[in-house]
């Protein structure tokens, strides 16, 4: 209901931008351009959630909502945007040179966008006007080479600014892996703000991997959308490691029959960090299957808080579906928000939902303390442990160690008082 | 053109035949359904010309609450209540979330309806027609048998509340809610509308200004109720609302039983019913609160109920709901002191032109304190079923466990069930765990009861049975049987 209303502003709103053009000396300094979109929307009178810092804005999360009190429904989205110019840097691709690759988006072939589920309209229109690193990848018919299309986007101090819109068509028959790398340096004030978009034709394979390894200062939000036709599959695999207030989601459309969907998510919380994610597979096609997964490390006054859902749509017969969450906490002032939804329109389907959260296993910390490691040492192979089959989905070895040695490193600073 | 049409009828004349002996078959079956539906509901939907001896208008106006107010010849503070509740109403907007409530006028609901009699405690004084009513609700019968104590409200006004004297000498209280604002007063001001108050949300503020009837409870410290309480509520005006207050107050160490029975004959229009229960569960004793609610299908039912569990304390939650055209209910429980625990037990059976949004809340708010969750949902013939709740952890709940489970069956895709569960963890030392399954009865079942010698009906009857019957043995006998011929009954001519 909340999209319909969304995307008819977002129509209104290009109607109106000839005129609020003129309008717009009355901004105030410094206000993004996202920003005097999303309150020329939502008016003044729209009530901000307590705790919303000075350049965000509340955006509804969930698909139903549920009573305010579990403060799930809302979260603040950072709506500061960057100077338009582009970003530099390009996409490293595998050797043969089939992939069809542009800097433009002009030619995407655009009937649905998954990704505007989660994605106000106000800040699709402003990806669509400030993007400064487009990526348009086609990959054609019968396409199976192993080595992944890499993006390695780093965010320095000279350009700190990154707003990437990226599109990934796969051609019948294609499989392909396209891995985006976000990285910046520790202690700069860097913004990244981002969109990727999968288009599985018939039988393609796609897998994205997106891990988030920012420095702490980082603005990181992110959205995802994939779109699976007939026999398609969609893997995601999504590390939220760094940033200070991550916001990402991730919408995955299975549309045609007996397409697949696997969603892994890892993250890590510390310090006073604040993660939101909203996760959603959608079963629209018959025999469609679907897992999500994720895996989370929590410590400090780390707040976090994940929403997953599985819709059946009616007529998604034969379908099946199942998400787990597994958290592990390791210091008493974490907050740990989950809403593990499941939406069922539909009879002929298996739906299935688990969720654990809880402190380590005191007896295995013992055992391995009694073997000689400290508490710390212990504490971090039990962590790593908790990550690493999300962790080993990832095709780049080096992006691997660098979430194992961030977990190592916050286990280190915050896992002793535990 | 009509030449063809012809040659084809004859063509196909056995095609023609064995549809037309389908279509008769499932009209048959149609007309069954129709006849069983209308036996189920003949036991509940039976109604009586109103004889109210007064009616407020419709609507709600301060003057209208404190008529209420008046003719009940209640203390001042109890007016005030009601006036601030009536403020905090008009002032809250309707909830944001949940099943629409689009079709509710409050303007149309009659807040009050005060059947022509006083409340008696022998059921020979209750006017004819009323005791009928309970009599065919079975009641009186069951108040014989096996119960301690019964409370009956028609419309707006409990007609009948009863204990066994041997109850009443230890101490026990059981009576009607206007009775205990007159003669309890001080223990029902400090907790009437303390645990729920009117900010709570609109209907709740609702309740506030124009609550009546409901039943009060007080067991003593160390006393065991060993058979239950019972309070059944009948709505039977039509378009009228209905608005009581149950408070129990469970003192240390004792435990009881209270159940709560619903039910109101069908009109073409809406009924709303906006009752409070607020239960009090003191150090180490227990409580089992069990509700059948099969309110008939013009009903809203926005009800609100709470527990607050001392040390040691138990809440037993059973819920089971049938009734209804859209239910909010969510019976939450605090657990305020150290290893209170509450359990919840609950069952939806959601069907044509019903939306059921049921589920529970629990704040672990004390040390060591445990929850369990076990939620079944059914939702047949376009039905909606939904489960919401939310499970709250607080940083000092430290070693705290909470444990949901939660199953939906589908019987046909006209249906929905949904599951919207939110956890908020805030302390590491707990573990919480949570499981949800959708799905419907499966083929290999079926088949396997069917080589056993099944029908296929008897084998979908028989697992939909054993789906429920987890929380059909948490119910008192009767309601176990009855919950199962209520199954029977919904299930009878849905397949084939």
């Amino acid at each position: 209901m909340r999209q319909d209303t969304l995307k008819q502003n977002t129509r209104d709103q290009r109607a109106l931008k000839q005129d609020t053009k003129r309008q717009e000396t009355g901004k105030r300094p410094n206000q993004s351009v996202l920003e005097q979109d999303l309150e020329r929307h939502q008016g003044p009178d729209m009530e901000q959630p307590q705790g919303l810092g000075e350049h965000e804005k509340k955006v509804q999360r969930m698909q139903t909502r549920t009573w305010s009190r579990s403060y799930v429904n809302d979260a603040g989205m950072a709506v500061s945007g960057p100077d338009p110019g582009s970003f530099p840097g390009d996409a490293a691709i595998p050797a043969s040179g089939r992939i069809i690759q542009e800097q433009s988006l002009d030619q995407v072939p655009m009937e649905e966008d998954a990704a505007g589920f989660f994605l106000p309209g106000e800040a699709g229109t402003f990806l669509d006007q400030y993007a400064n690193r487009r990526h348009y990848l086609r990959i054609p018919r019968g396409y199976t080479e192993q080595d992944p299309i890499v993006l390695d986007l780093h965010l320095t101090g000279e350009n700190p600014d990154l707003v990437d819109d990226v599109f990934i068509e796969a051609e019948e028959d294609s499989r392909v892996t396209v891995l985006i790398n976000y990285t910046s340096e520790e202690g700069q004030k860097v913004r990244h703000y981002g969109r990727t978009r999968i288009l599985a034709h018939r039988n393609a394979h796609v897998k994205l991997v997106k891990a988030q390894v920012l420095g702490k200062t980082a603005a990181h939000t992110d959205f995802i959308g994939g779109i699976a036709e007939e026999g398609a599959r969609l893997d995601v695999v999504l590390a939220e490691i760094g940033a200070r207030n991550p916001f990402s989601s991730c919408n995955l459309v299975l549309k045609g029959e007996g397409s697949e969907a696997e969603l892994d998510a890892v993250y890590l919380g510390d310090g006073q960090r604040s993660l939101d994610m909203s996760c959603r597979v959608e079963h629209r096609g018959k025999k469609t299957l679907s897992r999500i997964t994720a895996k989370g490390v929590l410590l400090e006054q780390c707040k976090k808080t994940f929403r997953d859902t599985l819709d059946f749509i009616s007529g998604a017969a034969g379908s099946r579906g199942r998400e787990e969450e597994n958290v592990l906490m390791l210091s008493p002032d974490v907050r740990n928000l989950s809403a593990p939804v499941m939406l069922c329109g539909e009879e002929n389907v298996e739906g299935d939902h688990a969720l654990s959260s809880g402190r380590l296993d005191e007896r295995i910390l013992f055992y391995l303390m009694s073997r000689g490691l400290s508490e710390v040492e212990a504490k971090k192979l039990l962590a790593e442990a908790a990550v690493s089959s999300v962790v080993e989905k990832i095709p780049e070895e080096s992006i691997q160690n660098r979430i194992r040695e961030r977990v190592r490193k916050a286990i280190e600073k915050g896992g002793q008082m535990a | 053109m009509e030449k063809t049409g012809n040659l084809k009828n004859t063509g196909n004349h056995t095609d023609q035949m064995a549809k037309d002996r389908k279509a008769r078959e499932a009209e048959k079956l149609e007309r069954q359904k129709a006849m069983l539906e209308e036996a189920d509901r003949e036991r509940f939907d039976f109604r009586d010309k109103d004889q109210s001896s007064f009616k407020t208008e419709k609507g709600l106006t301060s003057e209208i609450v404190t008529e209420i107010s008046k003719m009940k010849n209640e203390p001042d503070w109890m007016l005030q209540h009601r006036l601030r509740s009536l403020e905090i109403y008009n002032r809250l907007p309707m909830p944001d979330w949940g099943p629409s409530l689009d079709e509710l006028h409050m303007d149309d609901i009659v807040a009050y309806v005060k059947p022509n009699t006083n409340m008696k405690s022998d059921w020979n004084q209750v006017p004819g027609y009323i005791k009928d009513t309970f009599e065919r609700l079975g009641i009186p019968q069951a108040e014989q048998k096996s119960l301690a104590g019964v409370g009956a409200q028609y419309d707006s006004e409990v007609v009948y509340h009863n204990i066994r004297d041997e109850l009443s000498k230890q101490g026990v209280i059981y009576t009607d809610m206007e009775t205990a604002v007159r003669e309890h007063e001080d223990m029902v001001r400090k907790l009437f509308m303390k645990l729920v108050p009117p900010e709570e949300h609109k209907f709740v503020a609702l309740h506030g200004a124009v609550w009546s009837g409901g039943s009060f409870v007080y067991v003593p410290e160390g006393v065991h109720l060993e058979f239950p309480l019972q309070s059944y509520f009948r709505l039977n005006a039509a378009g009228a609302g209905q608005f009581e207050h149950t408070l129990i107050v469970v003192d240390k160490g004792a435990s009881a039983h209270f159940i709560e029975g619903c039910s109101a004959p069908g009109y073409n229009m809406l009924n709303l019913h906006a009752g409070c229960v607020e239960l009090y569960v003191r150090e180490g004793a227990t409580l089992r609160y069990s509700t059948i609610e099969n309110w008939s299908k013009n009903m809203m039912n926005l009800n609100t109920k709470r527990a607050v569990v001392e040390k040691n304390g138990t809440i037993e939650w059973i819920s089971g709901t049938f009734g209804s055209h859209v239910t909010m209910l969510y019976p939450s429980s605090i657990l305020k002191g150290e290893e209170a625990r509450s359990t919840f037990t609950g069952i939806s059976f959601s069907g044509k032109g019903q939306n059921l949004d049921t589920g529970t809340k629990v704040v672990h708010a004390a040390p060591n304190t445990y929850s369990t969750i076990h939620s079944r949902s059914i939702s047949k013939d376009g039905g909606i079923a939904v489960y919401r709740s939310t499970v709250d952890i607080l940083p000092q709940a430290v070693g705290s466990k909470s444990s949901a489970v939660c199953e939906s069956l589908m019987m046909d895709s006209a249906s929905r069930s949904d599951t919207i569960p939110s956890l908020n963890i805030r302390t590491d030392a707990s573990d919480v765990g949570h499981e949800a399954k959708v799905g419907r009865i499966s083929d290999e079942s079926v088949f396997y009861l069917m080589t056993r010698g099944l029908t296929e009906q008897e084998a979908r009857a028989m697992i939909v049975r054993g789906f429920v019957e987890p929380i059909s043995r948490e119910l008192p006998l009767e309601y176990a049987v009855e919950m199962n011929r209520l199954i029977n009954i919904e299930l009878d001519g849905t397949i084939g």
